[in-house]
């Protein structure tokens, strides 16, 4: 080339090579300069593609079959290139068809448009977060709804885990919250889970639970992109299949109350925005399932409320009916000068109305250590038949109005039990019997040994008025009202009935009734057998 | 002139305690009924002027038999007065809508019972008549 086209083509900004059958015969400085080159003389002879990235190289081939098919064609690529230290430029090139020394050649003219490029791609990315934020702010708007929505807390749960799953594109989600004793419990799922396999309520120590697990520890989100086959996570069944998983812990208040865990089949599933949504979607669970909380907190102290108004009218009323005899008959004996046998019977009625009155108190203190979980009752060897008869021989003669049957009995083993509370539960019943008999009337109690249930069974039976079912539904019940629809009153068993059937139960008995409409109303107890050691024996060698 | 005054309670000492009181003040003829369904077969069988009925008692209790009463032709003009260790406000309002009326919590002195029975005398005396 002569010296002064040279010298042109050299004081030009764009880059000019010429190429003739594919070859390169001449740069101009500013294609030295591009290519991050030394000189031209490194570039002269080489293939004409030789400065292009791998990948891109068919793109200049297209170009040139292009062209050989019209000659007249000028055409436009964008392509890479990469410099010998490494690094990649973006350019735009033209091509057209020229002479070189007689033969046919290509001229090339770039331009580098890396820059530019870069602007492109970072408005591009601008544009796919914007889409990721629409999606987002769907998804969130979905939850709303949900949360917002009629259903349970459970359901709820259920359905912004499907939400969730729909949107990311994962494959499974699980809510755990913790049990108390250091495992999380299932609580909600949607995807591919194995919730069909287990009961709902399916649970795993916390430290089985891999990433779960950790982000409930730690409380912060635990990403594990990549699981390995028969790494930690994989020795959990629910996991299997999941290549990458991410643990969030969800906060109700100040305090970690539940974990999400997100699965997906693709490793590296995770990226940065997919965990701060699925943090924005767990703080919206963390509401919803903290307001079910204290939702559920709430009603049970109004029930408590409830329950403590029922307690102190009931209460109320067995402290004043005593208490009434006790001043109605003391005002009497103060006003008046009664007869020697009235004076007597007055004094009697103000002693045993004390008597009742100190029973009620020792009852309410039992209803409250109960209902505190604070009562203990002796495991010892008891004789039943022994209580009963002491406690019969007793009644006879403070009340003669009452005819007691006692029913004939076999040798009957000892239960194993407290008997000072034993004798509690049966002074209620047979107190019980001889307040709703009718004076004259008989109160049959009968003992035997239940040999299938293995209990010794006292029933008491009396001549009284009977019971409704619903009464009797309620008997037990410490505070409840039951059933007002009829008399729209409570029914007044009081503590009694609830103190006695608490008491054999923690002695791994049970308290019975059973009544019939036309009267009579008959309460047991039964109370386990005591296993006397020839008797264990006996089941050993058998 | 005597009242007739019937006392209906479950508890047999109750009975003995407002009879006494009743019987110093000397102005009554006494009556006793131990449940509520007693109470209606002796008011229907010979209607007294007053009836002193307890709120609580097993099977019919005070309120149905109030209301029971108070809706009978023959037994409406019976004068009742609710006595009840039940004494909560509900309960005082319970009693008067059964058609009490007059609710005269326990536990009482003699003194509020016939300060009770003497605000009523007008109503009594208009019956006698």
């Amino acid at each position: 080339m002569e010296p002064t086209r040279q010298a042109i083509l050299d004081s030009i900004a764009s880059n000019i090579s010429i190429s003739v059958d594919s070859h390169l015969v001449f740069v101009n400085r500013a294609f030295v300069a591009l290519h991050g080159l030394d000189a031209a003389t490194q570039a002269i002879g080489a293939r004409s593609d030789a400065f292009v990235l791998g990948s891109d190289k068919y793109l200049l081939k297209v170009l040139v079959v292009a062209q050989q098919q019209d000659e007249t064609l000028e055409l436009n690529q964008e392509f890479r290139i990469v410099r010998p230290d490494g690094s990649v430029r973006c350019v735009e090139s033209t091509s057209t068809l020229t002479t070189y020394n007689g033969a046919p050649a290509t001229l090339t003219s770039m331009t580098d448009i890396t820059v530019r490029k870069a602007e492109q791609l970072e408005l591009a990315r601008e544009a796919d977060d914007r889409a990721l934020r629409v999606t987002e702010l769907n998804a969130l708007v979905k939850i709303a709804t949900i949360l917002s929505g009629p259903g349970s807390t459970r359901e709820n749960s259920r359905q912004v885990l499907e939400v969730l799953i729909e949107f990311i594109g994962a494959d499974r989600a699980v809510l755990r919250h913790p049990d108390g004793h250091g495992a999380l419990l299932t609580y909600a799922a949607a995807g591919q889970t194995l919730m069909q396999a287990h009961p709902p309520a399916f649970s795993t120590e916390i430290s089985d639970l891999g990433v779960s697990g950790q982000a409930f520890t730690l409380g912060r989100s635990i990403v594990e992109n990549n699981h390995k086959p028969g790494g930690r996570t994989h020795r959990v069944i629910s996991d299997r299949g999941m290549r990458a998983s991410v643990g969030l812990p969800i906060f109700g208040g100040e305090k970690t109350i539940a974990v999400l865990q997100v699965g997906s089949k693709q490793s590296g599933f995770f990226t940065d925005p997919m965990v701060s949504l699925l943090d924005a979607i767990g703080k919206s669970l963390g509401v919803l399932l903290h307001n079910a909380h204290l939702r559920e907190s709430l009603e049970h102290e109004r029930s408590m409320h409830e329950r403590k108004d029922d307690f102190i009218a009931i209460a109320s009323h067995e402290l004043r009916t005593p208490m009434t005899m006790m001043m109605g008959f003391t005002e009497l004996l103060l006003d008046g000068e009664p007869d020697a046998e009235l004076r007597k019977s007055w004094y009697e009625a103000i002693h045993s109305q004390t008597k009742r009155l100190t029973g009620i108190i020792d009852q309410m203190l039992d209803a409250s250590n109960i209902q505190a979980g604070v009562i203990a009752v002796d495991s010892s060897p008891v004789s039943l038949d022994t209580i009963v008869d002491r406690i019969v021989d007793r009644y006879s003669a403070e009340s003669p109005t009452h005819r007691f049957v006692i029913e004939p009995r076999q040798d009957l083993p000892q239960v194993m039990g407290d008997s000072d509370r034993l004798d509690q539960v049966l002074v209620n019943l047979i107190d019980n019997a001889v307040k709703f008999s009718p004076e004259g009337g008989n109160i049959l109690v009968s003992l035997e040994h239940d040999r299938s249930e293995g209990t010794v069974v006292v029933a008491v039976t009396d001549e009284g008025i009977g019971m409704s079912p619903a009464d009797q539904m309620r008997l037990f019940e410490p505070f409840e009202r039951g059933d007002r629809a009829e008399t729209d009153c409570i029914a007044g068993p009081g503590l009694g009935l609830y103190v006695a059937r608490s008491l054999v139960e923690l002695m791994g008995g049970y308290i019975r009734v059973r009544s019939e409409d036309s009267g009579g109303t008959t309460f047991s107890i039964g109370i386990p057998v005591a296993k006397s050691p020839a008797e264990s024996e006996r089941v050993y060698v058998d | 002139m005597s009242i007739s005054v019937l006392v209906a309670d479950d508890e047999r000492l109750i009975l003995s305690m407002v009879s006494a009181m009743l019987q110093r003040d000397g102005r009554f003829e006494i009556a006793t009924a131990s449940n509520g369904q007693e109470a209606i077969d002796a008011c229907e069988a010979s209607p007294p002027e007053l009836l002193l009925l307890n709120g609580m008692m097993p099977g019919l209790d005070g309120f149905a038999v109030c209301q029971m009463l108070k809706s009978s032709p023959r037994t409406s003009g019976i004068t009742i007065i609710m006595m009840s260790a039940l004494t909560q406000k509900s309960f005082v309002e319970k009693g008067l809508a059964a058609g009490a009326d007059h609710y005269l919590p326990k536990p009482f002195t003699r003194p509020t019972l016939i300060g009770a029975i003497d605000a009523l005398l007008p109503q009594l005396s208009l019956l006698a008549k």
